[in-house]
């Protein structure tokens, strides 16, 4: 165990998938010789040359598509996008190509992972501040993790490098820098598909993704102090769901709040939040409540910014609602 | 460097465009009695770019088609009878009838695969180029595209990381003329779109598009030039789709004088000529009987084929994630 | 999660039916057996049981709905351990239920709670209260929400449940009729003077079922199975109308019911004029369609053969002659009056239909009985009738109105239901 940044695990898990496996392939923009601009990338291209980690030009379109078909044709890319906010570009490369390809063909396989990071915090304004996880989890065929913790930063990674599907990889910008314990054990991985309770409670079940999860924990803790118990669940995985874990907390809490970073209009949450009706409906003892940035899009100052973004207060006053 | 068709090779192309006319005619006449479903983007009259581009390939090169890919799949060695029976919608085609003919795909076979996206299958042999040539091994990716998809975005930017990584690339610009409806003329300020080659620092050719000869000859040398690691090439090969853009097209937008002229350079007619005196007209007409006799077996065969059955696809986990609440 | 098919009913013969009533509300608890819903097969009513014990989970087909054999029903929930995951929900904070749900299996069998009224405002609560109400027995109405969403939650079906006494739980209802083997099924309205219905030979409660739909169900009715019939079991000892009727007299009684309209078909109009006769039930009008007991005459070979038939081949031609129009006897008819007449039941008919009309005359003479009745009759036969001579009805008084339907054979209830409704409710208006 080793006590490191988020950005490191990530580098880590590169680094020890691509010493294992001559496939593993890096490529994006910055990445190489600057060691990409949030700095997951850094030393990479030294240790595995050129060819292996390759700055790109400013092609997103192109790149996500060429992923598609240099993982049919015998490698893992793992490619980055800068911003979550340039998903657009991709979209086609993983809507009508990566999505179709295994239930048309049956006999191809498509190892890549797209990494990209999203989330506001961080005065970075409208055009790279958003989350949309939503656009990503709605492609059939497309796994969507979303990693909280240095440590599930680098088991998921090794996960979806090794994973024989696309795998969208969504990092949060305000996570890189935070520090946590992590294995060191290169066959240490963390199952794509498998949500995380991260705190114990009773009465209302909070189910969160990305830097979301740790507002969320803090919400539980303002809602200690009024004597209501939560239960934090970390999803992990935005698709597939983990049923299990999701109908298990409901069945015990009765009350359900989803958060979720993109916008509320057919967001990730609503997604989830028909899904808990779908599954557990009987079990619900007052509406699901969302807890979402307003449909609009994300501001530059600060004040305003602090104003949309969800935030500890806001899912503590959702929970607080479900139960009244 | 060898550069130019054997007889042998000359001959099996002849025979191959014959195969593709056939279903192409074939196809016309199932859509007519309605027996086909969809639109269909037959390729008469282009016949020669997919068959002379291919036959330089080998099983271990990809290659990426677009909508109207039938001599591409059958120049890179797809199963005519499956071929013939996934554009019918059986569940004995290459796909079981799940892809149809705009999106067919055989990765044994290297045609990884038709792409009904225009200008999709450009980053799709572009990553194919890539994987190879971070597994560094011989084999060239090879992406047929048209004169419509010459100017989507995703082709300038294709092209650049091409010519920028040297990629084992052949591009083969099938320059029919028309994107759907619409002329070049009104689409791009140029008439020869391999100018651009240039900006890529890429090898560049104009071809008879008709000629399979020509298209052998320019290929081969753009092949050995990628397995090389010299690079991609362009090739632009000059042609005219005779059929209009799919079998839902009502036409009205082509000029007579333009189709009867490219109708007297028919590359099966050129091809034809090319071999008469080599081969004599007996063994052409052989081997032009057998290709007849080979589709229509095909097209028999498809059509009392059964149907494919639904079955939701769930051997993925993202797929079918959440069925039904019961 | 237990489906409820239509399994029974017609067998093979029959591709669809008609839900004609649901005797159970969602959430509600349903034992193995019980009746839960009814449907029409041709023009024979069948009723379909629960399958297993539990809850009724959901309502698919709704009354009034042509649903194809086999389609599923509705569904019944485990009630006690599986498929709901939160079924075993008591709050861990909050104290056990002071009282479990009323085990399903005591619910009565034949008598149904009533069908809330129409109309009713739609409680609102939440999924989770909603569904442990229910299996609690308990009454949304009866719950003042504590939330400001005047939602009702489970922490107020809890405070209800503690609150209540113990006894509370016993399903509110009419009194059973367990005493009596006796069945009598109510439908329709819950108050009201019931209209009693008694069948004829060889049927049972539900062939009353076309005249129900187009009677409405504003009005209660109950179907009465006689002895040896349904679900009614032999009264070993019945020679006559006069021991039938004593016999439902004391369920009509024992079930509350001592006011009623009366309405009798063939053998049951005798033994309706026989009921009014025992001074128990106080009859406000008198109904009878092509009664016994009103002449000498009857088609002993239709006794007979009625009697003996076991088998679909034997039994249509008998039934043929029960009607003007041949096309109601459909095979799935057939198949499902043979179904509905167990062994058993086909034995005490027999012995019954020799009784009763030995050597195929009516031993029961009810002419003088029926003139001895105060109060407005009606006689309703078919012009085609078969079995008992049409001619039979002017052996009733002179304050009796006699109607005679053309092209209508020996059921006119089941022939021309909407016209025998009509004249029924004017009766019954009629007095008062």
């Amino acid at each position: 165990m080793a006590m490191m940044r988020y950005a490191e695990a990530l580098n880590q898990a590169l680094r020890e998938e691509m010493q294992r496996d001559p496939s593993v392939f890096l490529f994006g923009e910055d990445i190489g010789r600057y060691g990409g601009v949030f700095k997951v990338t850094k030393g990479l291209m030294d240790e595995f040359g050129e060819s292996r980690v390759r700055d790109t030009p400013i092609s997103e379109q192109a790149l996500a598509a060429m992923a598609v078909t240099a993982s049919m044709t015998g490698t893992r890319p793992v490619l980055e996008i800068m911003y979550a906010d340039f998903m657009p570009l991709v979209l086609d490369a993983l809507i009508n190509q990566a999505s179709i390809y295994e239930y048309l063909w049956q006999n191809v396989t498509m190892p890549f992972v797209l990494r990209t990071q999203g989330g506001g915090g961080a005065g970075a304004g409208a055009q790279h501040s958003k989350s949309l996880d939503s656009l990503v989890a709605h492609i059939p065929g497309i796994k969507v993790v979303a990693p909280v913790t240095p440590a599930d930063a680098k088991g998921l990674l090794k996960s979806a490098i090794r994973d024989s599907q696309p795998v969208v990889f969504l990092e949060h910008k305000l996570l890189y820098n935070l520090r946590d314990e992590v294995s060191d054990d290169p066959d240490l991985l963390v199952p794509i598909g498998k949500a995380k309770t991260v705190r114990v409670g009773a009465d209302v079940s909070i189910f969160a993704t990305s830097r979301m999860v740790l507002e969320s924990q803090k919400a539980a803790e303002l809602l200690a102090q009024d004597g209501i118990s939560a239960e934090v669940i970390d999803l992990r995985t935005l698709r597939p769901l983990d049923l299990d874990a999701i109908i298990g907390s409901i069945t015990k809490t009765h009350h359900a709040v989803v958060v979720n970073e993109g916008w509320r209009f057919c967001g990730y949450a609503a997604e989830l939040s028909a899904t808990i009706m779908d599954f557990a409906f009987d079990a619900l003892d007052a509406p699901v409540a969302r807890v979402t940035l307003p449909d609009m899009p994300v501001p530059y100052a600060e004040p305003l910014e602090l104003a949309v973004l969800p935030n500890a207060a806001r899912i503590a006053d959702a929970a607080r609602a479900t139960l009244k | 460097m060898k550069n130019a068709p054997s007889l042998d090779e000359q001959l099996e192309m002849h025979r191959k465009m014959f195969v593709v006319r056939r279903l192409e005619e074939r196809l016309g006449e199932l859509h007519k009695v309605g027996k086909t479903r969809g639109p269909i983007h037959r390729c008469d009259g282009q016949e020669a770019v997919g068959i002379g581009a291919t036959a330089v390939l080998g099983t271990g090169d990809f290659v990426t088609s677009t909508h109207r890919g039938h001599a591409h799949y059958i120049g890179k060695g797809v199963d005519i009878r499956g071929v013939t029976a996934e554009i019918l919608g059986r569940a004995t085609g290459t796909c079981g009838g799940r892809a149809g003919h705009m999106l067919i795909g055989d990765r044994d076979k290297g045609m990884i695969g038709g792409n009904a996206i225009v200008g999709g299958s450009i980053p799709a042999a572009t990553g194919m180029a890539l994987s190879i040539q971070v597994r560094g091994t011989s084999d060239v990716a090879m992406c047929f595209f048209g004169d419509g998809a010459a100017q989507t975005g995703i082709c300038h930017e294709s092209m650049n990381m091409a010519g920028l990584w040297k990629l084992p690339l052949v591009f083969i610009l099938e320059h029919n003329q028309f994107g759907l409806t619409v002329h070049h003329s009104v689409q791009s300020p140029v008439a020869d779109l391999s100018i651009r080659a240039a900006g890529y620092a890429m090898a560049a050719e104009i071809v008879d598009g008709n000629d399979t000869v020509a298209m052998y000859r320019a290929t081969a040398t753009a092949v050995e030039r990628a397995r090389r690691g010299d690079g991609p090439t362009l090739i632009e090969a000059k042609t005219y789709r005779m059929q209009g853009f799919s079998t839902s097209d009502m036409g009205g937008y082509q000029s007579e004088a333009d189709l009867a002229d490219w109708n007297r350079r028919d590359p099966i007619q050129v091809s034809r000529l090319a071999l008469a005196d080599s081969v004599g007209t007996e063994r052409l007409d052989q081997v032009e009987a057998g290709a007849v006799a080979e589709v229509d077996a095909a097209v028999e065969e498809a059509l009392a084929a059964p149907l494919p059955t639904f079955e939701l696809f769930t051997r993925s986990s993202p797929y079918a994630t959440a069925p039904e609440a019961v | 999660m237990t489906d409820i098919t239509v399994v029974g009913a017609g067998g093979e013969y029959m591709e669809s039916v008609v839900v004609v009533a649901w005797h159970k509300k969602p959430g509600e608890n349903v034992a193995a057996g019980e009746l839960v819903v009814t449907v029409e097969t041709a023009k024979a009513a069948t009723e379909i049981e629960a399958p297993v014990s539990g809850v009724l989970a959901d309502i698919r087909a709704q009354i009034g709905e042509e649903v194809a054999i086999g389609t599923v029903l509705g569904t019944i929930r485990d009630g006690a351990t599986q498929g709901a995951p939160a079924t075993a929900v008591a709050p861990p904070a909050a104290p056990a239920p002071a009282t479990p749900a009323a085990p399903a299996a005591r619910t009565p069998p034949a008598v149904a709670p009533p069908v809330a009224a129409n109309g009713s405002v739609r409680v609102t609560a939440s999924p989770l209260a909603r569904r442990i109400a229910a299996s609690r027995g308990i009454d949304l109405n009866e719950i003042i929400p504590s939330s400001p969403s005047g939602r009702i939650k489970l922490r107020d079906v809890d405070a209800f449940t503690e609150a209540r006494p113990a006894a509370g739980n016993a399903p509110i209802g009419v009194p059973s009729p367990a005493a009596s083997a006796i069945s009598l099924a109510r439908r329709g309205s819950a108050t009201g003077t019931p209209f009693v219905f008694l069948h004829g030979f060889g049927a049972d409660g539900f062939s009353w079922q076309p005249l129900l739909a187009t009677l409405g169900a504003d009005h209660a009715a109950v179907l009465v199975d006689l002895p040896g019939h349904g679900r009614s079991p032999a009264d070993a000892g019945a020679r006559s109308f006069e021991d039938l009727a004593s016999t439902i007299a004391q369920a009509l009684n024992e079930a509350g019911i001592e006011e009623c309209h009366l309405v009798g078909h063939s053998l049951g109009g005798g033994v309706a004029i026989a009921l009014a006769e025992t001074g128990r039930v106080v009859p406000r009008s008198l109904t009878l369609i092509a009664p016994a007991g009103l002449g000498p005459e009857i088609d002993g070979d239709f006794l007979d053969g009625f009697s003996r038939a076991t088998r679909v081949e034997s039994l249509r031609p008998w039934m043929l002659r029960l009607f003007a129009d041949p096309s109601i006897v459909s095979p799935g008819y057939v198949q499902a009056a043979l179904k509905a007449r167990t062994e058993e039941l086909r034995q005490a008919q027999a012995v019954l239909a020799d009784r009763l009309f030995p050597d195929g005359t009516q031993a029961g003479e009810m002419r003088a009985a029926l003139r001895r009745i105060a109060v407005p009759q009606r006689i309703i036969w078919g012009e085609c009738d078969r079995i008992i001579p049409m001619r039979h009805a002017l052996g009733a008084g002179p304050e009796a109105a006699i109607h005679l339907l053309p092209n209508v054979g020996h059921m006119p209830h089941v022939e021309a239901p909407s016209t025998v409704a009509r004249l029924i409710l004017q009766n019954a208006r009629s007095a008062g």
